[in-house]
């Protein structure tokens, strides 16, 4: 088969995957607009962008590690870490910018572990990411010690998470960037190709010269990274620094990965697929919420929808397997 | 060399290491306990013993499952789930009116009808282990709460709702007799049984295992459903020590048996590991809970400490394989 037609039939699988799931959006849009009073509207729209910028930063980096065959468990920890050391610094009248940079670089430090024990340690990334999410929730809760929440920050504290340009909710403009950068990093970047192919082949990858030890670092270290920004973006919406966040947030990220289109098993992934799988996850979450059904019905939905995503993503490729464009 | 010579040799290979692991794990365990017992003298009594052997009998039950699954290169993360779940459904089904002794045998049933899922999931599905159990994981969570109305069911069970953990025959708890049995049957398995020998084949080298005719399907079946049971089994056991059918209980549980095993000598990549191994690992992790709860601790801490456990068992495992071989 010619590099040309490889990269239709590739193209093809992904279009076809983006705009599945686009109509699966569309359908739940649909559904929550006629069952949940509200829903469609201009402040819930601004909500959902709010809510979903968690799982679209965190779920693009995770996009990649998983495109390379990798995953990680512990970005809700990291998630909960870096959102109780922002609130901390600025608590303790550290100017908001540099404790920003600072509770980003908590995200960092916990990718930067991860990588360690996957790669350098070589311990499997379920297990090494498991224990890390065990050992950052824990000192997460030695931070915050006694107190539960972090309350009284001031008012510009609100604005990474609250903040509007004009009429436009700044989330929204932060989403647009980070989007664009990955997607620009899929369709030109080594990083991306790199990726796939240690996602595809490892042992093809490691004789190809690929540095395969030094992708993956970055690979972790980038959804730490995003992980901790994600977190400081919560804390600033909620303007309260809480320990407690963050949990069944890796799942969250997951499903919207998987059912963007990124295979479990690496060698593939979609941007595009991820920023509308995020925005399904987020979606439910909230219609739910509105519609008043308790949370605890959405672990259920989400559990079973984390399924559904992966039969899915089979179904398709052998689909397009009996077609002879898989 | 005919084939019967190269199979005990296979074995003996096998045991020598198993040996050597169990005895290091052992050593630590030793050495653990000595270190304590100088620090904390009440360490050693009847009654603190007695605290750590339940604390960790959940563990080893769950863990006979977990470890020969893992041998087979499985992976189950939603044991948790399904132990409050079963839990919940005990106290449920108790509270209806349905007699204590069925509504235990039907919440046990349900566990292994998880284990089924889990297993039909994997092996029909063909989805990888840790999505589908990450997700039976949040599923079985989820159906806890909903069944305990988002928190938990503790009033209308019947009196003989804590029989189960509250048996005692003469100085010996039922529940420790469980845990005993359920350790003998499942060293049987690993080491008498084609199913142990099975797990430890696909384990090893999942394309000869089928080659050589083995039904990998069926066999990673069995032993989700056989670790589901398990899992049910627990869950009942610790509703009943508690006295109600809690949904938040098991938060963590999977984590706790996996380092368990893990610390025992079973690969996470699958074709190594014991019973008796886990058994050690789960008195550690015991001990290291116990001394750290005596020591006052505090509770988060201790998981910080887990996962570096965890990290720290593991490259110790593999300094010593490489050592040996």
């Amino acid at each position: 088969m010619s590099g040309e037609e490889k990269k239709v039939k590739f193209y093809q699988q992904a279009y076809f995957k983006n705009i599945f799931i686009l109509l699966l959006l569309l359908v739940f849009v649909i559904i929550f607009s006629i069952i949940a009073e509200g829903f469609f509207s201009y402040n819930n729209l601004v909500n959902i962008i709010r809510m979903s910028i968690y799982p679209i930063l965190t779920g693009l980096a995770v996009t990649i590690l998983m495109a390379a065959g990798y995953i990680d468990l512990s970005v809700g920890s990291t998630l909960a870490l870096s959102s109780l050391v922002f609130a901390m610094l600025v608590k303790a009248n550290i100017s908001i910018f540099p404790s920003l940079i600072i509770a980003v670089l908590a995200g960092t430090a916990c990718g930067f572990i991860n990588s360690l024990a996957v790669v350098r340690l070589r311990i499997t990334p379920v297990i090494a990411t498991l224990a890390s999410a065990y050992i950052i929730r824990g000192i997460t809760f030695i931070i915050a010690g006694d107190q539960a929440n972090i309350r009284g920050l001031p008012e510009s504290f609100a604005y990474l998470g609250r903040g509007f340009v004009g009429p436009v909710p700044f989330q929204l403009i932060l989403i647009v960037v980070f989007v664009l950068i990955f997607y620009f990093i899929e369709r030109r970047s080594l990083l991306w190709k790199y990726s796939i192919a240690i996602g595809g082949n490892p042992s093809a990858a490691i004789l190809s010269g690929i540095n395969v030890v030094g992708i993956v670092s970055i690979l972790y270290i980038l959804t730490g990274t995003l992980a901790g920004l994600s977190g400081a973006i919560m804390a600033s919406r909620l303007t309260v620094g809480q320990k407690l966040i963050g949990y069944g947030f890796e799942l969250d990220v997951i499903i919207a990965v998987l059912l963007g289109g990124t295979s479990f098993r690496g060698g593939e992934g979609s941007i595009i697929g991820t920023v509308i799988g995020a925005l399904i996850i987020t979606i439910l979450g909230i219609g739910f919420n509105m519609a008043g059904m308790p949370s605890f019905y959405q672990y259920v939905i989400k559990g079973v929808l984390l399924i559904l995503a992966v039969l899915m993503d089979n179904y398709v490729k052998a689909r397009l397997r009996k077609v002879g464009a898989g | 060399m005919s084939s019967k010579n190269v199979n005990t040799e296979l074995k003996t290979r096998k045991l020598n290491e198993t040996l050597l692991q169990n005895l290091v794990t052992l050593g630590i365990l030793v050495l653990i306990s000595v270190i304590i017992t100088a620090l904390i003298p009440r360490f050693l009594t009847y009654t603190n013993i007695n605290n750590v052997l339940l604390q960790i009998s959940l563990i080893i039950i769950v863990g006979s499952g977990i470890t020969l699954l893992m041998i087979s290169g499985n992976f189950d993360l939603s044991v948790g789930g399904v132990l409050a779940l079963a839990g919940v459904l005990f106290a449920f089904l108790s509270r209806a009116g349905v007699p204590t002794f069925f509504a235990l045998i039907l919440s046990v049933i349900f566990g292994s009808l998880m284990g089924a899922l889990n297993g039909t999931l994997v092996v029909n599905l063909k989805i990888s282990p840790i999505i589908v159990t990450l997700g039976t994981m949040y599923i079985t969570r989820g159906l806890a709460l909903i069944f305990a109305n988002g928190s938990m069911i503790s009033s209308g069970l019947p009196g003989d709702f804590r029989k189960l953990s509250n048996t005692y025959f003469g100085p010996m708890s039922l529940v420790i007799m469980i845990v005993i049995a359920v350790v003998i049957i499942f060293i049987f398995i690993q080491s008498k049984t084609n199913l142990g020998q099975y797990a430890f084949f696909i384990g090893s080298n999942r394309e000869t295992a089928r080659l050589s005719g083995i039904n990998i399907g069926r066999t990673v079946s069995i032993l989700y459903i056989l670790v589901g049971t398990l899992a049910g089994l627990s869950g009942v056991i610790l509703a009943s020590k508690l006295g109600t059918g809690d949904s938040s209980v098991g938060d963590g549980f999977e984590f706790d048996v996996i380092v368990a095993a893990v610390i025992g000598g079973t690969s996470v990549a699958g074709g190594k590991g014991s019973i008796s191994g886990m058994v050690l690992g789960a008195m550690i992790l015991g001990v290291l809970n116990n001394s750290l709860n005596l020591l006052g601790v505090a509770s988060y801490y201790q998981l910080v400490i887990k996962g570096l456990v965890l990290i720290g068992a593991i490259v110790l495992q593999r300094y010593i394989v490489e050592k040996f071989s």
